[in-house]
C-alpha cells in the first residue's frame, strides 16, 4: 500500500474506487444519482429501484456475539458487491453492471469493498488490520469413551444378513477384501467342476454357451439381454453360495489410467496370474528338469509376494528372462509350459490363459485397433445421451448400435481380449528374440471381432484348450467371450451404467418391450427394473454386528478403514438393518469421528455430526401376549396378507457431506458413533433394538 | 462436457415460385431478409463487416424469390456456457469420442399432412378433437395418400450438398404425392436442401403450388376460407437432424455424435411487409408460454415468495415442474421492466398498421407518437419523479389498490376506479400511461367491445385494446372476438402503467441521440442461440390463430414442446436411420450418408401422439388448405358485438325486431402486417425521390371465393411493402401519417422496373 493511501479512509478509498468506475457517467439510479457520494452513512441507506445497496447488519444473536463484530457475509450478502460483480438481477436482465455507464470494477477492489462492509460500513477508520480474537478450544466431553465397547466391522467377508425384500448388493471388484474374493471364486471354481458332465445346464460352460448361442449386441437388446443373463449367472452362483453377488469392474477409476491404459492395472488386479505359496512348491518340484535352487528361491519369492502378471505370456517371460528357467516354449505341448498354466489357474480361479488383455503387437489400442480405453469423461458423455437407442441402441439390429454398447463395451471386450503375442511359428519367449509372427490387417478387429476368433473343433475350458496359442485372446469374440470369467465384471459394470443412466432417465425405454429374451421367459419390458431382481449397486459396504438381544443406547463401531479405492464415491450412507417397532419415539443421531458425543454434543457447526433421523414410536402394545411381537421373517406358506406392521424396517442416514469433508481432510478411518435421543432430548437408552449397522458408499 | 443444439429451435422458410433465386429468412425483429447467393452462403458487404440485405424480393422474371430457414450448430461447454456457433475444424466431442469436426450431415424430412387432417373449426381440437369432429376429404378411404410425404432427405457439407424433396424419393423411398393433374397447378416437390460453404443448412419451401383434383364443370373452385376438399398445397413443416463427423487424432478414425435434440422447419407463405411486427407474434407467444409453462424465468413468474432466491427448476424434471405448477404462480410485482426494450416496442407496433390500411390511415390517427399524441414515447417513458420515498410508497404494488385490475394475476375484476392522489408535479404523465393500459384488453375480456363499466371516467365506453380479431370471431362455439396481449406482455405494461419501470435514457444506458425510438428492434444479427429463436419467431404471426397466419393454436400448446422454442420431434422420424454408434462400428464413409428406408414400416400418421412427438406435417396441418384461400380473406371480419357470448345470433327467428334493432358489428382487421389492405405503392421517381399513390394493395383479388381462386394463381403478383430507402433518418423522428410515405410497396406485377437498388443513385435500376 503506497504512502498517500494510508491517509484516506476506507470509505474514501470505496467512494473513489466507484467514482474513477463510474467515469463522466450520468446515470441517474432511479433519482438519487452517485448515491456513493454522500457520505458513509448516506452509502448505507442507499436504495435504488427498492433495492437496498448495503444489506442490512446481521441480528445480533442469542449467544451474545456483538452486533458490530465483522461479519463475512454482509458484504457478499449487499446489493452493491452483487451490482459490481454483475450478479442476478445486476447481470443485465433487470439491471446492468454498477456502476451504470462505466466500467467494471476489477475483483480487488470489489473485494475491498466487500470487507469494508464487512465491517460495518465504518465512515472514518483507516485500512488496519483486524484482531482476531482468540477462541477457547472446545472442552471434550466428561464422559469417558472407555466404558462403552466398540463394536467390530463384521469379520471380512460376511455381508449383511439377507432380509426379505432386502435388495444384494453388487459391489466394486477393486473394493472387495480377500476373503470376499475367496468366496466368490470358490463359487466359480464350483461351477468349473461342473464341466464334466457337459448335460448339466449348471456348468461354467453351459452358462458361457448361452451367450455363445443367443447374445445380443448392437441393437436395443443389448442391454436387457445382458441384465437377464447376468442375473440367471448369479443365480446359479447362488445355488452354490447364497451370499454371492457379481461385482463389477470399474474401468475408469484412476488406477487404470484411462488416458495411458497400457500403463495402469490393465485389468484387475484379482483377475491377473499370479502363484500361491502352495501351488509354486508344487509346480517347483513338477517341472523337469528341477530348477536350481536359486530359480525355487525366485519362484517362492514370486508367490510370496503374489507378483502379478496381466496375462500369461508376461508371466512366462518373467520366468524365462528373469528367474531364467529356460526348459520353456510356447509350444502348447511344452509340459513345463502346462504345469505353469496349471499352477497359474489353481492359484486364481478368476485367472484366464486365452487373455492377452492390452497386448497388440507392440501397438497400442488405440494404434492397432482405432479404439481408445474409455475414460470418466468418455462415460460422462454417454450418461448425458438422452434417448435409448444413442444410449443403449434402436430397435433395428443392423443400423442402430447404441454408445455405450459400440465404444466402451466392445472397447472392453477388445482390451481383455488382446492379441496373443506368442501365435505362430517360431513363437519365443526370450526376450532377445521378436515376436516374428505376421499380423492381420489390424484395423478390422474392431469392427470384425466376432469372426476372428475360432470356435471350431475347441473344447473349451479343457486343459488342452486353455494350453493352446490361439491369436486372439477369448474376450475378443462373442462366440467365447463369456469363456474368460473377465467377461462377468465388465458386463456387471455396463448393467450398472445403464441403471445409473435410467436414474436420469426414467422414461427412456427400449421400443420393442414385448420382445422375448431368449433363452429366457423374460421380455424386455421385464428387465426395466433391477428391484425386481433383488440388486443394487453399491462401491464398498461395512456392516456391523449388534443383535437384536438388548436395547442400546449407543452405537460406536470401531476405525473403519477406508482405502484410497473406496474415496471418490457418490453418496455414503449409514444403514440401521432390522430395527423391530419402537414403542416410543426417538432421534438417532450419527457422528463420524466423535466417539465421545452423547445427547449434549453440539450439532451446529460440527464437523463430525453426520445427520439424524427420526423413528415414531409405535406406542403400547393394547392387545393380549404375542399381539405386537415381531412377525418372523418370511411369511408362512399360503399366508398370503399384507406385510405385518410390527415387521422390523431399515433406516437410512445420508452421511455423504459430512464423511467427503472429513476425508478430504487426510483422514484414512471413519468412526460411526450413533446416540439414541428420546422426545425429552436426552438419551434412551432402553429402546432401540437393531440386527446391525453399516457404513455404505455409493457410486 | 460439450453439448451440441441446432439453432434456430425452429427456423421460417417461405415460399416463393422462384425455382433458384431464394434469400436466407431474417433473424432480427422486423428485419429483412440475408441475400445469399445460389449456395446459400449470405452475400457480405463491401467492408466485410456483416451480410447484405435483400433488396429485391423477385427474380428477373418477377417471380418471388423462396425465403430460406438457415440452421446452424451451437457448442455448449465450459468455455461458452451460454453457446457458441460451431466451426468446421472446431474440437468436439461426444459419445466417449473427440476429434476435430470435419463435415456436418443434416436430415430433414418435410411433409404436408393438410388433407388427411381434421376440417378447422375455429377452436374447436385446441384441447383435443371430439370423435365426431368431421376430417378434410371424409369420403376418402385411402387415408394416406391425402399425405404429402416425399421421405427424408439428407445432405452434407462436402459431396452432398443439395437434395430435393421430390416425387422421386431420393430412388430410394415411396414417396406420395397428388395425382398428377392438379387445377390450376400441380405439386411436384416440398421444396429442398442444402449446405453452405461453412456447413450450415438452408432449407427452401414449395413452390406455392396448389391445386385441387376434382374435375369436371366447375372445378377447381373454393367454397370456404380453411377447408376445401379435393385440395392440396405444398406448405410444409418437419424435424431438422445434424450429426456431426469428427475426425479422432486419438485413435486416427473418423467418429460421429449427434446434435442433442433435432430442430424444426416451418414454411410459410411470403412476408409481403417484412419490417412491421405483428400486434402479438410468434416470439410473444413462446416467450410467454416459456415462462408459465416451463418455469424459464423465475425472476419474472414464480411461485410466491420465492423471488428474493429464484428458483430453477430443470425443464426436463416432470415431477419438479408438475410440483411448480401445482403451485401458486404469480409475476414478480418487484420486477421493472425498461421502457426501450421491454415497452415501447409494444406500444410502438399499432401506429404502423396506419400504413397498411384505409381504417387507420384515414379515419383516426389514434396511435400518435408525436409530442401532442396519447403515444408520445418521451411522455409515456418518464418515470415518475417525486421524492423517492414518498412516491414509492404511493407506487408500491401493495399500496396501488386503486389501478383498477390486476391483469397479472388473471383477474377480470373491475371497478370503479378511484382517482389516485394527485401526484401531477413528480408524475405527470401517470394518467398517459394508466389511460393506455386502462384500455387493454385482459384476459377474460376476449369477448368485450369496450369498457362499459366505468362511468365517470374517460375511458369509459372506449374499445378496448387491441382491436383486432380474435380466435374465434366465427362461431358460437367457444367465442373469443378479440385478440389480447399476452399475459406476460399485459404484466409488463401493468408495471409500467403503475410507475415500476426504468427509463434506459434517464439512466444513461442507451444514448437518445442515436437510439432508433421509432425502429425500436435490436438489428443487431443474434449471437446466442436464444437470440436466433427469438428473432426468427418475432416475424411470424402470433395471433389470432383462426387459424393463423403461418402456424395455429397449436403453438400454444405446452403439450408439443421439448424445451421452450423447441418442438418435441417423434425421434423414429427425425433422427438419421443409422445410429451414430453404428456409423462409428461400420467405419461409414464420410462421404456417405446411409440412410436406410426399409425399416419405417408405417405410413405417416393420421393422428396425433404428442408422447412420442410432432411427426413431419404435424404443425401445418392445423392451417386451411389451400392457404392461398384463407390468406386472401383475413383482411377484416365484421364481429357481431350484440352479445358478448355470441358471434351468431338470429333476430330472424321468431320475428324478433327488438333484437334486430339492437344488432351491432363492428369491422376488425386481422392482421394487416401479414395481410395488407392498402399501401402506398411506388410509383415512379421524381427528382430522384420516390413518388407514391395510395392503393388497395391486393387490388383485383376480390374477398370471395372467386376471389380465394385468384389469389392461388396470383399470390406471387403482389407488392412488398418496405421501409422508404429514401428516408435514412425515419427510425429518429415519428411518423406523420401515412402521406410521409414512410412505407412502400414495390415490385407489384408490371411495376418490378420501378425498383431502385441504391436510393442515391435512383436512376441505376437492377
Amino acid at each position: 500500500m503506497s504512502e498517500q493511501q494510508v491517509n484516506v479512509t476506507r470509505y474514501e478509498r470505496v467512494r473513489e474506487i466507484l467514482n474513477e468506475a463510474a467515469k463522466d457517467s450520468q446515470a441517474d439510479y432511479g433519482g438519487i444519482g452517485r448515491f456513493w457520494d454522500r457520505g458513509a452513512e448516506q452509502l448505507k441507506k442507499a436504495v435504488i429501484y427498492d433495492i437496498g445497496l448495503i444489506a442490512p447488519k446481521p441480528a445480533s444473536s442469542c449467544c451474545g456475539h456483538k452486533a458490530d463484530q465483522s461479519d463475512c457475509h454482509r458484504g457478499a450478502a449487499s446489493a452493491l458487491i452483487r451490482g459490481l460483480k454483475g450478479e442476478s438481477p445486476f447481470d443485465g436482465s433487470q439491471f446492468p453492471r454498477l456502476p451504470w455507464g462505466g466500467i467494471a470494477v476489477s475483483p480487488e477492489d470489489i473485494e475491498y469493498i466487500s470487507d469494508w462492509i464487512d465491517d460495518g460500513c465504518p465512515a472514518d477508520d483507516h485500512a488496519s488490520t483486524i484482531e482476531l480474537s482468540i477462541q477457547a478450544e472446545a472442552l471434550p466431553s466428561g464422559l469417558s469413551v472407555r466404558e462403552i465397547a466398540e463394536l467390530n466391522v463384521a469379520v471380512a467377508g460376511t455381508r449383511s444378513p439377507s432380509r426379505p425384500g432386502e435388495l444384494k448388493q453388487r459391489v466394486n471388484l477393486d473394493c472387495m477384501t480377500e476373503p470376499e474374493l475367496k468366496r466368490l471364486g470358490d463359487a466359480f471354481r464350483h461351477l468349473y467342476k461342473l464341466n464334466k458332465w457337459p448335460e448339466d445346464v449348471r456348468s461354467y460352460n453351459n452358462q458361457a454357451l448361452y451367450h455363445q448361442n443367443h447374445c445380443q449386441h448392437g441393437w436395443e437388446r443389448f442391454l436387457p439381454w445382458h441384465r437377464a443373463y447376468l442375473y440367471e449367472f448369479e443365480q446359479d452362483l447362488q445355488d452354490y453360495d447364497p451370499d454371492i453377488m457379481l461385482p463389477y469392474w470399474d474401468w475408469v477409476m484412476p488406477q487404470y489410467r484411462p488416458e495411458c491404459a497400457q500403463k495402469g492395472w490393465i485389468i484387475p488386479k484379482s483377475f491377473q496370474a499370479f502363484l500361491t505359496v502352495a501351488q509354486a512348491e508344487k509346480l517347483i518340484a513338477e517341472l523337469k528338469p528341477a530348477p536350481s535352487e536359486e530359480q525355487k528361491l525366485a519362484f517362492l519369492h514370486m508367490a510370496k509376494h503374489r507378483q502379478r502378471f496381466t496375462s500369461q505370456s508376461l508371466f512366462f517371460r518373467y520366468v524365462y528372462n528373469v528367474i531364467g528357467y529356460r526348459y520353456l516354449t510356447p509350444d502348447p505341448q511344452n509340459e513345463n509350459r502346462q504345469r505353469m498354466i496349471d499352477a497359474l489357474l489353481a492359484s486364481n480361479p478368476f485367472f484366464y490363459p486365452l487373455r492377452y488383455p492390452a497386448e497388440y503387437g507392440g501397438e497400442t489400442i488405440n494404434q492397432a485397433i482405432h479404439y481408445h480405453y474409455p475414460s470418466a469423461e468418455d462415460i460422462r458423455q454417454i450418461m448425458s445421451l438422452n434417448n435409448f437407442r444413442d444410449f443403449g441402441g434402436g430397435s433395428i439390429y443392423d443400423s442402430a448400435f447404441g454408445f455405450l454398447d459400440q465404444n466402451p463395451h466392445n472397447t472392453m471386450h477388445i482390451w481383455t481380449g488382446g492379441m496373443n503375442p506368442d501365435y505362430g511359428e517360431g513363437a519365443s519367449y526370450d526376450a532377445h528374440k521378436l515376436a516374428s509372427s505376421s499380423r492381420p490387417a489390424k484395423a478390422l478387429l474392431g469392427e470384425k471381432r466376432n469372426s476372428m476368433v475360432r470356435v471350431g473343433g475347441r473344447a473349451l475350458h479343457s486343459r488342452s484348450d486353455l494350453y493352446s496359442q490361439p491369436q486372439y485372446g477369448d474376450m475378443f469374440s462373442n462366440l467365447t467371450a463369456s469363456y474368460d470369467p473377465v467377461f462377468w465384471p465388465i458386463h456387471v459394470n455396463v448393467d450398472r451404467i445403464w441403471s445409473e443412466w435410467q436414474r436420469l432417465n426414467p422414461s427412456s425405454i427400449p421400443t420393442d418391450l414385448d420382445a422375448i429374451l431368449s433363452p429366457w421367459n423374460y421380455t424386455v419390458q421385464d428387465m426395466l427394473d433391477t428391484a425386481r431382481f433383488g440388486y443394487e449397486y453399491m462401491r464398498c459396504s461395512y456392516f456391523i454386528p449388534v443383535g437384536l438381544d438388548a436395547a442400546v443406547g449407543r452405537i460406536i463401531s470401531q476405525p473403519i478403514p477406508i482405502n484410497e479405492v473406496t474415496q471418490g464415491f457418490r453418496k455414503a450412507e449409514i444403514r440401521l438393518h432390522w430395527v423391530p417397532q419402537l414403542s416410543r419415539s426417538c432421534f438417532v443421531r450419527a457422528f463420524l469421528n466423535q466417539p465421545g458425543a452423547d445427547a449434549q454434543t453440539q450439532l451446529d457447526g460440527n464437523p463430525h455430526y453426520a445427520g439424524y433421523l427420526s423413528i415414531f414410536g409405535h406406542g403400547a402394545c393394547y392387545g393380549g401376549p404375542g399381539h405386537c411381537d415381531t412377525p418372523p421373517p418370511k411369511a408362512r406358506d399360503h399366508d398370503h396378507r399384507t406385510r405385518s406392521h410390527n415387521a422390523p424396517r431399515n433406516h437410512r442416514i445420508d452421511v455423504t457431506e459430512c464423511a467427503k469433508k472429513l476425508l478430504a481432510s487426510n483422514v484414512s478411518e471413519l468412526q460411526i458413533t450413533l446416540v439414541v435421543i428420546g422426545a425429552d432430548y436426552a438419551e434412551d437408552t432402553d429402546l432401540l433394538k437393531l440386527e446391525g449397522v453399516s457404513l455404505n458408499f455409493l457410486d | 462436457m460439450a453439448i451440441y443444439k441446432i439453432y434456430p429451435g425452429i427456423g421460417i422458410a417461405r415460399l416463393g415460385n422462384s425455382e433458384t433465386e431464394f434469400y436466407i429468412a431474417p433473424e432480427t425483429p422486423a428485419g429483412m431478409p440475408i441475400a445469399c447467393d445460389e449456395a446459400g452462403n449470405p452475400v457480405l458487404s463491401a467492408d466485410l463487416s456483416g451480410p447484405v440485405f435483400v433488396k429485391k424480393f423477385k427474380d428477373e422474371n418477377g417471380r418471388i424469390k423462396r425465403q430460406a430457414a438457415r440452421f446452424q450448430v451451437f457448442a455448449f461447454d465450459e468455455a461458452s456456457p451460454e453457446g457458441r456457433p460451431l466451426k468446421l475444424g472446431d474440437h468436439v466431442e461426444g459419445g466417449g469420442n473427440r476429434g476435430t469436426l470435419v463435415d456436418i450431415q443434416w436430415r430433414v424430412y418435410l411433409a404436408n399432412k393438410k388433407a388427411s387432417w381434421y376440417e378447422f373449426n375455429t377452436r374447436s381440437g385446441e384441447h383435443g378433437y371430439t370423435a365426431d369432429h368431421p376430417r378434410r376429404n371424409a369420403a376418402e378411404q385411402n387415408r394416406d395418400r391425402l399425405i404429402i410425404d416425399p421421405g427424408p432427405r439428407s445432405v452434407n457439407g462436402t459431396n452432398l450438398r443439395r437434395a430435393s424433396f421430390d416425387r422421386s424419393g431420393n430412388g430410394v423411398y415411396a414417396a406420395t404425392f397428388p395425382p398428377k393433374g392438379l387445377q390450376p397447378n400441380d405439386i411436384d416437390t416440398l421444396g429442398e436442401i442444402l449446405t453452405d460453404d461453412t456447413g450450415r443448412l438452408l432449407v427452401l419451401g414449395g413452390l406455392g403450388n396448389s391445386g385441387s383434383e376434382k374435375s369436371g364443370p366447375g372445378e377447381p373452385h373454393i367454397t370456404d376460407f380453411s377447408n376445401n376438399d379435393g385440395w392440396y398445397d405444398d406448405i410444409s413443416d418437419g424435424p431438422v437432424m445434424a450429426r456431426l463427423v469428427m475426425y479422432s487424432e486419438q485413435v486416427e478414425q473418423i467418429r460421429y455424435i449427434d446434435v442433442e435434440y433435432p430442430a424444426w422447419v416451418v414454411v410459410g407463405y411470403p412476408r409481403f411487409v417484412p419490417q412491421i411486427l405483428d400486434m402479438v407474434t410468434m416470439d410473444d407467444v413462446q416467450y410467454d408460454l416459456s415462462l408459465r409453462n416451463f418455469a424459464a424465468d423465475t425472476r419474472i413468474y414464480g411461485r410466491i415468495g420465492s423471488f428474493d432466491n429464484p428458483e430453477t427448476i430443470p425443464v426436463h424434471d416432470q415431477t419438479a415442474l408438475s410440483q411448480w405448477l401445482d403451485s401458486r404462480l404469480t409475476w414478480n410485482k418487484a420486477y421493472k421492466p425498461w421502457f426501450y426494450r421491454d415497452i415501447w416496442p409494444i406500444l410502438f407496433r399499432p401506429n404502423e398498421f396506419l400504413y397498411l390500411c384505409d381504417v387507420l390511415a384515414q379515419s383516426n390517427f389514434p396511435h400518435d407518437q408525436e409530442n401532442r399524441g396519447t403515444f408520445d414515447p418521451n411522455k409515456l417513458g418518464m418515470t415518475p419523479k417525486c421524492d423517492k420515498n414518498k412516491a414509492d410508497k404511493k407506487l408500491a404494488p401493495e399500496a396501488a389498490a386503486y389501478i383498477s385490475r390486476d391483469a397479472s394475476l388473471g383477474e377480470a375484476y373491475t371497478g370503479t376506479r378511484h382517482k389516485p392522489d394527485n401526484h401531477k408535479e413528480c408524475d405527470p404523465y401517470g394518467p398517459m400511461r394508466t389511460f393506455i393500459f386502462d384500455l387493454m384488453r385482459r384476459s377474460g375480456e376476449d369477448n368485450e367491445f369496450r369498457v362499459e363499466d366505468k362511468v365517470g371516467s374517460r375511458v369509459h365506453n372506449l374499445p378496448l385494446m387491441p382491436l383486432l380479431c380474435g380466435d374465434n370471431p366465427l362461431t358460437n362455439e367457444v367465442v373469443t372476438k378479440f385478440l389480447r396481449l399476452t399475459d406476460y406482455q399485459l404484466f409488463i405494461l401493468k408495471q409500467w402503467a403503475e410507475g415500476y419501470f426504468i427509463n434506459e435514457m434517464e439512466e444513461g444506458w442507451i444514448d437518445p441521440a442515436t437510439y432508433p425510438v421509432y425502429f425500436p428492434y435490436s438489428s443487431t444479427l443474434p449471437e446466442t442461440g436464444n437470440g436466433l429463436d427469438r428473432g426468427v419467431l418475432s416475424n411470424v404471426l402470433g395471433g389470432a390463430f383462426c387459424p393463423g397466419g403461418e402456424l395455429s393454436w397449436v403453438m400454444r400448446n405446452p403439450a408439443i414442446f421439448w424445451t421452450p422454442y423447441r418442438i418435441k420431434a417423434d425421434r423414429s422420424l427425425s433422427d438419421f436411420l443409422q445410429s451414430a454408434a453404428q456409423a462409428n462400428s461400420v467405419r461409414q464413409s464420410t462421404h456417405v450418408i446411409n440412410e436406410m428406408n426399409f425399416n419405417i414400416d408405417e405410413p405417416l400418421s393420421q393422428d396425433n401422439d404428442f408422447a412420442a412427438g410432432l411427426q413431419p406435417g404435424d404443425l401445418t396441418k392445423y392451417s386451411g388448405v389451400p392457404w392461398q384461400a384463407d390468406f386472401n380473406e383475413c383482411t377484416t371480419q365484421s364481429i357481431n358485438i350484440t352479445y358478448a357470448d355470441w358471434n351468431n345470433i338470429s333476430p330472424a327467428s321468431g320475428n324478433n325486431v327488438q333484437m334486430a334493432r339492437e344488432e351491432k358489428v363492428w369491422d376488425t382487421l386481422w392482421w394487416p402486417a401479414h395481410r395488407p389492405l392498402q399501401s402506398n405503392e411506388l410509383t415512379g421517381f421524381d427528382n430522384g425521390q420516390p413518388t407514391v399513390t395510395w392503393t388497395t394493395w391486393s387490388r383485383g383479388i376480390q374477398q370471395t371465393n372467386a376471389g380465394d381462386l385468384k389469389m392461388v394463381s396470383d399470390w406471387w403478383k403482389l407488392g412488398f411493402i418496405i421501409k422508404n430507402p429514401y428516408q435514412p433518418d425515419s427510425d429518429k423522428v415519428p411518423s406523420t401519417g401515412p402521406e410521409d410515405a414512410r412505407f412502400y410497396s414495390i415490385e407489384r406485377e408490371g411495376s418490378e422496373y420501378l425498383f431502385s437498388q441504391d436510393p442515391l443513385n435512383p436512376n441505376k435500376n437492377t
